[in-house]
């Protein structure tokens, strides 16, 4: 067993910036205009808070670890706040997909907008020391996680959409 | 073996949840499986990155047995305890429920004698009480969601 890496041991940058990111997620879920019932809300909510713990302490971790959250290579408080700024992300993604109701054939420029906009909040997040990369991983394969996670999403937002009209 | 049999597992209780009367909605089933997954995967990394008390060996194998184990066998078996405990009277699903809890320990116990994980001052009794504490906590969690049937946010 190898201890565990430290990159920082104080409240700083990487912090804050989980911290803030988490507040204004919530208030922006809290305060949009309601679109979907509360129960879809809160699915599409814990969608991306799925997804990021899926990646960041499974696919990520192991068999090697490519990539760390905040300051250390073990759980702490903050990765857990990460991981709830993720579900701000996947409400958002679902709310503005559903307010353009997009042509399917804009559907795909869509995804690769929110994939850009996705990388360039990991690239500031990677400059303050929220992710340290590990192992040959980097950017370039983010873009191409992201691609298909937000394609999922589109896929599981028509899903939830069309369970939900065949319930209510 | 530890790929093929994990894998065979994974198989069985998808065929098993798919054979089980369902007593949840789609969406519900869909947020436990978040609420499941979320839950357990930070659980089994504070167990191996911080605790070191349940490791996962880091070889290729081990591996990707513990992902297929950790995001279908575990959940879906959590899934079909908690669609079991949607009854009021103590009915056959409620044993059903505590078979399955049952599996799910043994399940643990099997990851351990096939070296997918390492128990380290751990053993059968505390890996069944944890995934009592898990199926206590997506329960609660469900009972909290089904209030949520009508309205919007």
């Amino acid at each position: 067993m190898t201890n565990p890496k430290i990159y920082d041991t104080h409240f700083n940058a990487n912090e804050w910036i989980v911290l803030v990111a988490g507040v204004i997620g919530m208030v922006a879920v809290l305060s949009l205009p309601k679109r979907f019932p509360k129960k879809l809300s809160i699915v599409y909510f814990l969608c991306g808070m799925t997804f990021g713990s899926g990646f960041d302490l499974t696919l990520g971790a192991i068999p090697v670890s490519f990539y760390d959250v905040n300051d250390r290579a073990k759980v702490e408080m903050m990765d857990l706040m990460s991981i709830w700024v993720y579900g701000s992300v996947s409400y958002m993604f679902v709310y503005v997909y559903d307010i353009l109701q997009l042509n399917p054939k804009w559907v795909p420029f869509y995804i690769l907008v929110w994939a850009v906009i996705s990388v360039g909040i990991e690239w500031i997040g990677a400059q303050i020391g929220v992710y340290h990369y590990d192992n040959g991983y980097g950017f370039e394969i983010s873009f191409e996680i992201y691609l298909a996670v937000h394609t999922i999403w589109v896929a599981f937002f028509h899903f939830m959409q069309a369970v939900n009209e065949r319930t209510s | 073996m530890q790929v093929p049999i994990c894998s065979l597992i994974a198989w069985l209780t998808i065929a098993l949840f798919s054979f089980i009367p369902k007593k949840l909605t789609i969406i519900q089933f869909v947020f436990l499986y978040c609420v499941t997954l979320i839950l357990t995967t930070t659980a089994y990394t504070i167990f191996d990155a911080n605790l070191q008390i349940v490791t996962i060996p880091r070889n290729t194998t081990s591996s990707v047995s513990t992902i297929i184990s950790r995001l279908i066998t575990v959940p879906l078996l959590i899934m079909a305890i908690i669609n079991a405990l949607q009854t009021k009277r103590f009915t056959l699903s409620r044993i059903m429920a505590l078979v399955l809890w049952m599996v799910l320990s043994g399940f643990d116990w099997l990851l351990n004698q096939i070296h997918v994980i390492a128990y380290h001052d751990w053993n059968v009794c505390y890996a069944s009480m944890n995934y009592l504490a898990f199926i206590a906590i997506a329960w609660s969690f469900m009972r909290w969601f089904k209030k949520f049937d009508e309205g919007t946010v």
